[in-house]
Formats: C-alpha cells, structure tokens, sequence
C-alpha cells in the first residue's frame, strides 16, 4: 500500500474533493478526512507517541472511530479497539492489559471503566455545541472559547494538518490489535501486523476486482474486521467510495437500503448471511434492486451462508452472491466463493486466494479430497498471535499454518466446504460469541447457581444463543430479571436469543455438564431448510399444473410477470388447487397478495402453523 | 392536446426543479405545482381530489377495522366517482362534464385502499399520499401507476443522463404518434382514404377502414398521451408502470387484455376479479364484474355495457376452449396457429369497437351489416 501516495493524493492531489464516507447522507472528501487523520498524526507525535506504541480506542461516531483507526495504521501506531458498548469488566481487563500510551474515550468511559486520565495521554470524546454553519463561520474568528488538547473533537479545531516527516510504517509493526473472545481472565487480542493488512487488503481489491469507481456499501460495525478492514481501509486502498446507510441495520430500513443500491450507484454490497436472510424475506417489489448499471456482486462474510438461502438470493435478485470465508486471524478473509467460475461452487466457501490450504485429522496428517478435518491457511495475511498470549498463540499458530478451529473438507477441485466447528464459537448474525463468555456473566447474578450456553440453529441469524440456568432461588429468578441484569453487562450482540431454567444439568462422573443431553430438552439442530424445500416443490408441483409449464423452470423468485400461463383464470386455479390440497382456505386479502411464490409459501406456511 | 401541452408547461419547471432542490423539499414541490395547475384550470377537481385524499387517508389510517375501513373509502369514493360519470355534477355547480383526472385518481385511491386491506402498503405519511396523487405527469392521462411503486421511486431516485434522456425520447414519441400519427395519418390521411373509397363505391372496404381507424386511432392517441406521461415521469426520476405492450400483436382475447390499458386491466383484475372470485368462487362472476367495472370507468351508457359483455364472453370462452379437448385436437391440423390467434383477436377486437364508435344503435347495426354482408 502506497499510503504516503494516498495521503498526498487526498490532501492536496487529485483525491481531494473526492467523496471518500459517504456516512447516512453526510458526506466526507478524502482532503477533509486525511486532513483530519494528518492533525491527529501530529497531535500524537507531539505528545511523544512512535511507531507501535499502543492507542486505544472506544468511541461512538462512524466517523470518528474510521478517522483515529485509520490514523493509526498509516502512522505506525497499533490501534486497540473496542466498542464501547463492551461489558465494563471486560473493557477494564483489556485496557489494562494493553498497556496503551495513548486513548480516545467516550468521556464517560473513562469514569465507568474506572480509567486513571493522568497515566496516559488521554482523549476524552464531548459532543460539541453545534452551529449553523453561517454562523460557525462568522463566529469562528470572534470565538474566545480556550483551545481544549484532551477534548475530541474540539482538539481538531487547533492542530495543524500538515504532514512532515512522513514515512510508511515498518511492514512488522502490529497495525492494530482485535479483542474477539475470550474470558475476562483469558482475553485474545489478534495482533495484525502491517505486512499482514496491506497483503490481504491488495488480496481483496484484486479478487473483488475494486478500483477508484468502486462504491461499497457495508453497514458492518467498525470494532468488527469485517466492517473496518472491508469498509474504510480497503475503500481508502481502492481510492473509492464507501457508503454507510443507516446508523444501525432494521427491518424497516430494508426498502432504503435496497433502494440506495441504485440510488448510490454502489457496487459491492458487503452484507453477513442474517441480513441477507431478512432482505430475501422482506424485500417485496424490491427484486429488481440490484439489476443496476453499477452493482457488481453481494460479498456475504462473517457466518455461514445457507446454500438455500445463496441460491434463493441470487435468483430473487437475479445477482450473485460472493461468499468469503475468513477469521479475525487472517485480517478478514481468505477463501473465496464466486468472484470468478473457477472459484465458485454454490454451498462452499470456495478456493483460497494468495493463500494455502490443507485439511488435516486429529494426528496431524493431511487428508485426502472428500473427507473432514481441521482447516489451517498459511499466507502473508495470517496474524502475528495473540497479545502476550503465548499459550493461545502456540495452539493455533505452528509453523506458520492458522489452525482455524473449523471442519472442512475439500474436493478435488479444490473448492472447500465448512461442514463443522472444534473450536467454541457460537456466530449469531456474524458476531462471534464465546459462549463461556457469556456464561461467565450470567454466573455473576447472586440467584444463578450455574449456566451453560449452547448455540442452536436459526433461520435468520444462522446460530442463535441459548443460555440455561440453575438458579438458586427459581421463584425469583425469571427471564426477565436476568435479561435486564444481562442488558447491563453485555452487548447487544452477545444476549441470549432464550433463557432456560432448569433444575440441575445432567452431569457426566467427572461432574461435567453433558451438553449433548442438555441439547436435547431444546432440540438442537432442527432442519427448517428441507421442510421449505420440500413445501416449495409441492408449491411448483401445483403451479405447473395449474399454468402447463414445467415445474423444474420454476423458482422462487418466479410471479405472475415471469411465469407465461399465469393468468387470472390459472391463478385462481392454483389457488382452488392449493386449498384442496392443503386442505385450507384463503382469504379474500390473502388470494389478491398470491401473485408470486414467495407470497404463496408465505401464506401456505401461516395456514400450516395455525392448522 | 391543449390540456396535454399545458401540464407540459407546468411540468418543465416541475422537473428543473426537482433536481434543483433538495431531497426533502420534493414532494412539497410536487404538491404545490400541481395545486396551481388544478387551481388554474380544474379548481373542482381540486377541491374533490384534495377533500377524497384527506378522507381516504384519515378513514384508513384510524379505523381499527381494516376491512371495513376499506369498504367505506371504496364506496365513497367509486359513488364520486359515479355521481360525476352519469353526468350529475352539472346538477350542483360543476360546468366541465367531468371534473378533470377523476377517473384516474378515484381508481388510485381504490388502489391504496384495497392495498391497505392487503396490508402491503410501504411505510408513510399524508404528505407521500398526497404527492402520489397530485403527481403531474400522471394525473389527467394515467397510467394508473402504484402506490409502492411511487414510494420505491421517490428513495432511489437519483439524476441519471440516459433515463433523463430516454424520457425526452418518450414524451417525443408520444407527441409524434398524437399529432403525426394519430391525428394526421390515421385520421386526417386515413379518413380521406375511407371517403375516397366510399365515392367509389367500395362500401365494405370502406367500412372496414373506418373500424379499423377507429381502434388504430385510440390505441395510437392513448399511447401517445401514456408515452408523454411516462416520458415526463422519467425525466423526475420514475418510472411509471407501461400502459401497452403492442395489444396487437395478442394471441387470444386473455392476451390481448393483459397488453391494453394495462394499468387498468391489472387494476380489474387485482381489485375486482380476485375479490369477486375469492367471495364467490366462481370464474366467470369474476371476469363479468371486472368487464362491467371496466366499462363503467369509460363511460356508462348502454354501449360500453354491450361492449363489456362481447369482452366476457369472448374471455370465458378462450378459456373454456384453451383448456379442451378441441384446442389439442385443432392445433394438431392448424398451419401457423400464431397467426391465426392473431387474425382472430385483431377482428374480434375491431369489431367489438364498433360498439363503442358508433353514434347510435342504428348505426351500429348498419356497420355489422355491411361487415357481414347483409347490407344491400
């Protein structure tokens, strides 16, 4: 990466004026952020910061976190990250083992993490009286108001954005350091060092095929990898355009989202399998959303994307899914479903680019195409190792290969499919949790004698998570007073989907919880996905009847539009002959919406479950 | 043509001004010219239009019962709707025959209604309401676009050169098949053609280039005013759902139903034949109320009633023969069926016209007879 090119290029080249954040419709010039991100630099350098000394960073504002994460990988300083909505027991274990020099805060943080300001260089975020910009100006000059050096971002207001003495960070430096799970006691920073970052990001340009036209929409969090490295920092490497919609992804945002994909002429739409799930389901008369002279591909990363739900995408949409396989260890990804014929096989997670694979058994042999083991990458992007972690380092980083916790096997093509996991992460809408994480906070309410959490399968989110509880005094204790001890402590990611109670676990001789026996008073691992398939096959068996068309050319994503034979007379053939075989009747309302099949299954499916 | 090239006018600062001014303001922008448009020329269909959309709105929005709520907005509003059609407002203080774009904003608000049952209605406030009803280049002339379709539009609008210029290229196609199409050779060239031929004694042919004129006339006018509208739509940023889809080349009467007027033909059918249908499970009660409303929307008079029910018995019996024996049997000897479903539809629908253009029924008579040979 050229990040000196960069930087000059947007403070006074030909990047300047150009959009660079185009953040829920305020937009941002690459002259004005790197102007921003060059007065930074020099604050910190003032205050006697050098390369790989530690910043520390919690802060609300896409902006902002975008602006000090992206200050520190082009200076040379390690960003430490954390959001701040993290449990407060946690964040404290954290920020003390980082051993930061300097931090940006929330100023409230500072109090509830219990953060001493004077043993570091402490920035404090305050929002700032806002003016209308007519009068900011008229003001600006007669303003007496003190120049405040621990106050962001007032501090931006007195620093000069020149860039002196510039040079590109060493390549073995640690660009930033990621906390993604782990127990208080056990924390596991992933140390990214430059050579890492730039390596990957120049995999991503190139595998995506992103160059200065590119226009990506990821509404991703910044604390995630996938929502920093594949948002501002590979937008700034590819000089193109990042657009962030909404402050937090709803239901009813859908429409504008899909909207926005014409609307901001975007190109890459960077999304995990659970909002693609819940666009595939809420999206009605947006199917033509992608069909845009601009759109490119879906890249769906964090979780496991359901081939049920890639192929339904792909033909409601008629666009296509690239699915990335990746871990915080390898920056953001590694292996590759879709960009090209070659690397595509629908239901895998395709084949590794700049990178190597191999697939081994429990001793520690290569196994042949076909058969399941332990993934491991080796590549320039895989990580340094956990922060002064060497015991966590050493199991998963030997000789150089990423031992990647997840089953795979891989053909003979050489397309790789995940078919299970060894380590214990639980991935809820592209999140990880570590269930012992959570555990460990709800074994710190005074009425819970012991809790297990367990992840489970689910249709949108991909995994959601259980927790089960023993409480000392169940009569007390309910769902509800857990929950909002839990809203306290943890993020919002990270709350269990159900609370169960029981009684006492069953326990094998050594006294260990039996999760395979708790798993089953819940019914883990359900298959919704073959009951829908086989639904939507009776659905096409009855309509290829009813419009004498064949019932294999039919999809989902198929209407009264698309289907030649659908007409009035058929549809309501269709109708009568899905009420006799169902053996329901519709109502007036339901029959004018059946215009297309996903409403009909829709429909089918609420009069099966009422039935 | 004159109220078509006014709307026109009131549209060109319309569209500059949509890209001029910011996202927020638009549709106030809308509002606002089409309220000085209607206040200039149809202050009564002003007032109908402004009390209808407040009413439809309010009366949907709070009701606790949804369907009932629906059935109020639908009747009020289709007896407006009708009160006007049989010519009464001339009963009141109302001198137009009817009040301008009734015909099509009444079957909007039906829509939003109906969709409202349906729950299927986008998220939105009175002002989206109002600015998809006071929609300029839509409102005298249809199509009758959709709701969710107008909201779809108005989030992803953006300033696009080839859809700003594919909207030019429509409004001029619409204008070229009004006035040199339509006007001059069908009805100027195409009229001269039809006496010549009478002077000369080729009564049939005559006769049957004066059926033929008529319908070409009325496809090409309407396509015309549907392309200007489409075209000034575009030029916003919308793209209004299509009005035709060359009806004459259908196969079949259900064919030829799904390629004309399209914005209304899909309005009977979505909010009259499947309700129809869905109440008293029966085909053909459908088609007939659908035909019936279709009728009524042009005009309600004895002849459009004749007309509609040429139209039902034409489509059931498609239906009932598409789905035989005989159609099977048949199309194992018919040489180039395409063709011949095509000759068919054309003549049935050319000839079911004739129930509309004549004057009187006299002269229908007379034109069916000469058709068919029974006039000497």
């Amino acid at each position: 990466m050229h990040t000196e090119e960069l930087l000059h290029k947007s403070l006074t080249g030909e990047l300047k004026k150009k959009v660079f954040l185009d953040l829920v419709g305020k937009q941002h010039t690459y002259g004005d952020f790197f102007s921003d991100v060059a007065k930074m630099r020099n604050l910190f350098l003032s205050k006697g910061l050098k390369e790989g000394d530690k910043i520390f960073l919690s802060i609300e504002g896409d902006y902002d976190i975008a602006l000090l994460f992206l200050t520190c990988v082009l200076s040379g300083f390690t960003a430490v990250s954390l959001d701040p909505h993290i449990n407060g027991n946690r964040a404290k274990a954290i920020f003390e083992q980082a051993e930061a020099k300097a931090c940006v805060l929330e100023d409230h943080l500072f109090e509830k993490w219990g953060i001493d300001k004077s043993s570091l260089f402490a920035l404090s975020k305050k929002e700032t009286q806002k003016k209308g910009a007519l009068f900011k100006k008229l003001l600006k000059s007669s303003s007496s108001e003190p120049a405040d050096e621990s106050s962001y971002p007032a501090v931006l207001g007195i620093l000069e954005n020149t860039l002196t003495d510039y040079h590109p960070p060493s390549p073995d430096s640690i660009a930033y350091i990621l906390f993604t799970s782990g127990t208080t006691s056990d924390p596991k920073g992933v140390m990214i060092t430059q050579r890492n970052l730039w390596a990957h990001i120049t995999t991503l340009k190139n595998v995506y095929g992103m160059d200065d036209t590119t226009r990506i929409l990821n509404n991703l969090s910044f604390y995630h990898a996938d929502g920093m490295m594949e948002g501002p920092v590979l937008t700034a490497f590819c000089q193109g355009t990042l657009v962030r919609l909404v402050k937090k992804f709803e239901i009813s945002l859908i429409a504008d989202i899909l909207a926005s994909i014409y609307k901001h002429r975007i190109s890459h739409l960077i999304a995990p399998p659970s909002m693609l799930a819940l666009i595939n389901k809420f999206s009605e008369g947006y199917e033509d959303s992608f069909q845009t002279p601009d759109f490119k591909f879906i890249i769906s990363l964090s979780a496991h994307l359901e081939e049920h739900l890639w192929q339904n995408f792909e033909q409601t949409f008629k666009t296509k899914i690239v699915n990335v396989y990746g871990l915080t260890e390898t920056v953001s990804g590694s292996l590759f479903s879709g960009t090209s014929d070659e690397l595509r096989k629908i239901g895998t997670v395709g084949k590794p680019v700049d990178c190597e694979v191999k697939v081994l058994d429990e001793s520690g042999n290569a196994l042949p195409a076909n058969q399941e083991g332990e993934l491991l990458i080796k590549g320039d992007h895989v990580f340094k190792g956990y922060y002064k972690n060497q015991e966590a380092t050493d199991k998963v980083l030997k000789d150089g290969w990423l031992y990647s916790g997840d089953l795979a096997v891989q053909d003979e093509q050489g397309h790789v499919k995940i078919t299970g996991r060894k380590k214990n992460i639980i991935i809820v809408g592209g999140f990880n949790v570590h269930p012992e994480e959570v555990s460990e906070v709800i074994n710190t309410h005074p009425l819970v004698l012991e809790s297990v959490c367990v992840g489970v399968k689910d249709t949108v989110f991909g995994e959601k998570l259980i927790a089960c509880v023993v409480a000392s005094d169940p009569a007390k204790l309910t769902k509800n007073v857990l929950r909002a001890f839990l809203t306290e402590q943890l993020e919002i990611n990270k709350m269990p989907a159900d609370i169960l109670f029981y009684k006492e676990f069953p326990k094998g001789l050594a006294g260990k919880v039996q999760l395979k026996e708790l798993e089953k008073t819940f019914g883990k691992d359900q298959a919704p996905d073959q009951v829908q398939q086989d639904l939507q096959q009776e659905i096409f068996r009855l309509a290829s009847s009813s419009f004498k068309v064949d019932a294999n050319g039919l999809t989902m994503s198929d209407n009264s539009q698309t289907v030649n034979g659908w007409d009035s007379m058929a549809h309501l053939h269709l109708v009568t002959q899905l009420e006799e075989r169902f053996n329901t009747r519709f109502g007036a309302a339901e029959i004018m919406v059946m215009n297309n099949f996903k409403s009909i299954e829709d429909i089918l499916k609420k009069h099966l479950s009422n039935a | 043509m004159e109220l078509q090239v006014f709307v026109l006018l009131f549209c060109i600062p319309l569209v500059a001004l949509s890209w001029a001014l910011p996202e927020s303001w638009q549709r106030y922008l809308g509002i606002l010219i089409t309220t000085l448009f209607l206040g200039l020329y149809a202050p009564e269909s002003l007032l109908i239009l402004t009390l209808t959309t407040l009413f439809s709105y309010y009366v949907l929005k709070y009701s606790t019962h949804i369907a009932a709520a629906m059935i109020v907005v639908c009747v009020v509003i289709f007896s407006v709707f009708v009160f006007f059609k049989l010519g009464l407002g001339k009963t009141i203080w109302i001198e137009r025959l009817l009040p301008l774009g009734i015909s099509y904003y009444s079957f909007r608000q039906i829509h939003y209604a109906m969709e409202a049952y349906k729950r299927k209605l986008p998220a939105h406030d009175l002002k989206d309401y109002f600015a998809y009803l006071f929609f300029l280049p839509t409102l005298l002339i249809g199509p009758i676009h959709r709701f969710p379709e107008f909201m779809k539009d108005g989030r992803r609008r953006r300033w696009d050169n080839s859809l700003f210029s594919e909207g030019l290229e429509r409004i001029l196609y619409g204008f070229v098949k009004v006035i040199v199409l339509g006007n001059y050779l069908i009805s100027a060239r195409g009229g001269a053609l039809m006496d010549m031929l009478e002077a000369n004694g080729y009564l049939w042919l005559s006769t049957y280039v004066d059926v033929v004129r008529y319908i070409a006339n009325s496809y090409i006018q309407f396509a015309g005013f549907s392309d200007i509208a489409i075209g000034l739509a575009l030029t916003m940023g919308y793209r209004v759902m299509e009005n035709f889809d060359s009806p004459f080349r259908a196969t079949d009467i259900s064919d030829f139903w799904q390629r004309w007027h399209i914005s209304l033909s899909t309005w009977c059918r979505e909010y009259v034949y499947f309700p129809f249908y869905s109440v008293t499970r029966n085909y053909y009660i459908g088609i007939f109320f659908s035909m019936l409303i279709l009728a009524l929307w042009h005009d309600i008079t004895w002849q459009y009633l004749a007309w509609a029910s040429v139209h039902v018995i034409g489509i059931n019996t498609w239906h009932i023969y598409h789905r035989s024996a005989l159609r099977v049997a048949l199309h194992r000897f018919i040489i180039a069926p395409v063709f011949w479903g095509r000759f068919i539809t054309f003549h049935f629908v050319v000839l079911s016209f004739v129930l509309i253009s004549g004057k009187n029924g006299e002269e229908i008579w007379r034109t069916f007879k000469i058709l068919f040979g029974f006039h000497v």
